[in-house]
């Protein structure tokens, strides 16, 4: 009870309020610009929460992570292009419905689907992860390092594509995060004689490199800088009345737990959600004809799960401090500026913080709600703001954030190099999310394997000896035979002619996992 | 025998590997080890062996996949401009401060990416001097970091 009043203080503060609108109006904008995402937007404000308190800083980004998560069916619906792996299914009823001129029914459909998969996700994961958080005080290093270790392999094996290019991606974050003083005993590495990298890779110039200058500088080279042609009849209101809506309440519930369910699995996000929730809907509609033609139900579907899908990824992130997704790792990196430790205490030692991040992402989505209602009419002007003019400013903000974290020019260079550290990624095919996973639990896990081997003389052993933390490296590494079998199972498939649903779904749109 | 892109990506990370593990070798430890650590070396030594067991397996499984180009020749001239105007505008902003600097390249940012759209000159400055302004009320004013004056003018 004294929580609620504590957090119910913190938030309604009219200035932390207006932060919290006003980083759920930025995260909207970031969701709804296709190619940019919530992960881009959170890069490029960490440098402003970095001058705010620590609980003003995670209300600020976590409004900015709800907005962000939710902005991405704008697009889809609008202009029939997902902003974000998340909305991808979104296109498939969102927008035949908007191009039949009923706009406002699809974008009213998202919204309130989108409300409910956050709201109840969040407050279902507020329930589990004191009770996940009670076990994870119990655990010594063994454990914990063997957590992180499964953390990073599960989010490798279980996306999509070649897991050497995953494991190649999270090694070179790892190898980044060894820069400068090392834990324990305060050896120098790697830093040539630089001085600005005694601290190691600094964490804003990495992600704001990686996440926003790269990905900028992708999607222009690739041309994908166009703006739309949106019709913007029959933007008013929003088109369905609740009963209507509500009538739909089983397709709701079966989707929110689809969702909820993907998303806290490492690895598996909002971006598989809402195909798999899509493609059960589909097969199990009494019209599955009538999905791709701008059928209720589609949207739901869609909407409904990758927003679930939020609470079930901030489950590993606040019960146990490990991330299971770039912008949960994003968020993790925020607290960390501020100097709180991640990992399983997070919850323990800093219950305020993690209340009020809960406290935010309600609110957040309750304001979404709110903003995207009243807002409707606004989405075609944002989604027609010239890319030229929103780059460049994007672009300058990243440089004066980069160097106002340190108060160096040094930095920004830093975020230029990490910019070409992106684009040469792209290049090998490998993917950022495992990179920055490396990079924010490098530290742990080498911290924690030198603190077990410290602890008793038995070395190695207690890490394979002790229950939880054996059974935690058996995961990883039994996953690692994961993608060997899924591809030999995947290539039967084929043969025999028997695609499921989601395989064929997730090949219409080809869009980067951030 | 004539390598792909995604083979010589592979070969170059394995000699960047080789790079690390000979760095790593060269560490020094500022005290005597404690009991049962493994010390300084050993972590970033795993991670650079692990690095060239994985570059040999994306060697031999991306052998045979197709070779799609990640940009055209176009996409790479767009990377350079893009690059090289953040690296002159981090160099002017080292000697002429960050004012000027930023009043001079938002304006060139936004032309370099405007493709084939036609600019107004009076909303191109107009979009310059607020962009340079909010920020630096927002930066210097609000947040409090009092951003590059310039070498030239220190």
């Amino acid at each position: 009870m004294d929580m609620l009043v504590t957090v119910l203080r913190e938030m309604l503060t009219p200035s932390n309020f207006l932060i919290i609108v006003g980083g759920t109006i930025l995260g909207i904008i970031f969701g709804a610009v296709p190619g940019l995402s919530a992960t881009t937007g959170i890069a490029l404000m960490l440098p402003v929460s970095f001058s705010m308190t620590s609980t003003t800083g995670i209300l600020f980004l976590g409004s900015i992570y709800v907005g962000g998560i939710s902005g991405g069916l704008i697009a889809a619906i609008l202009i029939g292009v997902p902003g974000t792996p998340a909305s991808v299914a979104t296109c498939f009823d969102g927008y035949p419905m908007a191009k039949n001129g009923r706009a406002s029914r699809a974008l009213g459909i998202g919204i309130l689907s989108s409300f409910l998969g956050t709201f109840f996700s969040v407050l279902i994961s507020m329930f589990f992860c004191p009770l996940l958080a009670r076990f994870a005080v119990r655990m010594g290093p063994w454990e914990i390092f063997s957590l992180c270790f499964c953390a990073i392999i599960l989010v490798v094996t279980m996306s999509k594509g070649n897991m050497f290019n995953g494991l190649i991606a999270g090694l070179l974050g790892i190898l980044v995060s060894c820069i400068g003083i090392a834990p324990i005993d305060g050896a120098k590495r790697f830093t040539f004689g630089v001085v600005n990298l005694l601290s190691g890779i600094n964490q804003i110039g990495l992600m704001l490199g990686v996440f926003a200058v790269a990905t900028l500088i992708k999607n222009f080279a690739k041309g994908d800088t166009k703006t739309p042609e949106i019709d913007t009849k029959g933007i008013s209101g929003f088109g369905i009345s609740l009963r209507e809506y509500f009538s739909h309440w089983l397709l709701i519930v079966k989707s929110f737990f689809i969702g909820l369910w993907i998303g806290f699995l490492p690895g598996l996000g909002a971006g598989l959600a809402n195909l798999v929730a899509y493609a059960q809907a589909k097969t199990s509609s009494k019209t599955p004809e009538k999905f791709g033609t701008g059928w209720d139900e589609g949207i739901i579907a869609s909407e409904t799960s990758n927003n679930a899908a939020i609470g079930g990824a901030i489950i590993p992130m606040v019960a146990l401090g490990i991330p299971g997704d770039t912008a949960t790792a994003m968020l993790i990196g925020g607290l960390m500026i501020h100097g709180i430790d991640a990992g399983p205490l997070l919850m323990t030692n800093n219950p305020e913080l993690v209340y009020c991040f809960f406290g935010v992402l309600l609110l957040g989505a309750a304001l979404v709600l709110v903003l995207q209602f009243f807002g409707m009419r606004s989405f075609p002007y944002i989604l027609r703001t010239p890319v030229c003019y929103l780059y460049s400013a994007i672009l300058i903000i990243c440089v004066v954030g980069a160097y106002s974290d340190s108060r160096t020019m040094f930095n920004c260079w830093l975020m230029l190099v990490m910019g070409v550290v992106g684009i040469l990624m792209a290049l090998g095919n490998l993917p950022t999310s495992p990179f920055i996973l490396g990079y924010i639990l490098g530290p742990m896990l080498e911290t924690n394997l030198r603190k077990g081997m410290t602890y008793t003389s038995d070395g190695f052993l207690p890490f394979i000896t002790r229950p939880v933390s054996a059974v935690l490296l058996l995961v990883a590494l039994g996953s690692l035979l994961w993608p060997f079998i899924r591809d030999y199972r995947e290539a039967r498939k084929k043969e025999a002619g028997r695609e499921s649903e989601v395989d064929k779904l997730s090949q219409a749109y080809e869009v980067e996992e951030d | 025998m004539k390598l792909n892109k995604n083979q010589v990506f592979s070969v170059l990370l394995i000699a960047f590997a080789g790079f690390v593990i000979y760095e790593t070798t060269q560490l020094q430890s500022l005290f005597a080890p404690a009991s049962g650590d493994v010390g300084p070396r050993f972590f970033p030594m795993a991670a650079a062996v692990c690095l060239v067991i994985c570059s040999i397996g994306k060697l031999v499984t991306e052998s045979k996949r197709s070779d799609k180009p990640l940009f055209t020749g176009e996409g790479w001239r767009r990377v350079g401009i893009m690059f090289l105007l953040l690296v002159l505008y981090l160099v002017a902003m080292t000697w002429l401060g960050y004012l000027i600097s930023t009043l001079v390249f938002t304006p060139l940012l936004v032309v370099a990416m405007k493709e084939e759209r036609r600019l107004q000159p009076i909303a191109l400055v107009l979009f310059s001097v607020a962009t340079t302004a909010l920020l630096y009320v927002v930066f210097q004013m609000v947040i409090q970091v009092s951003l590059p004056v310039g070498k030239l003018f220190r």
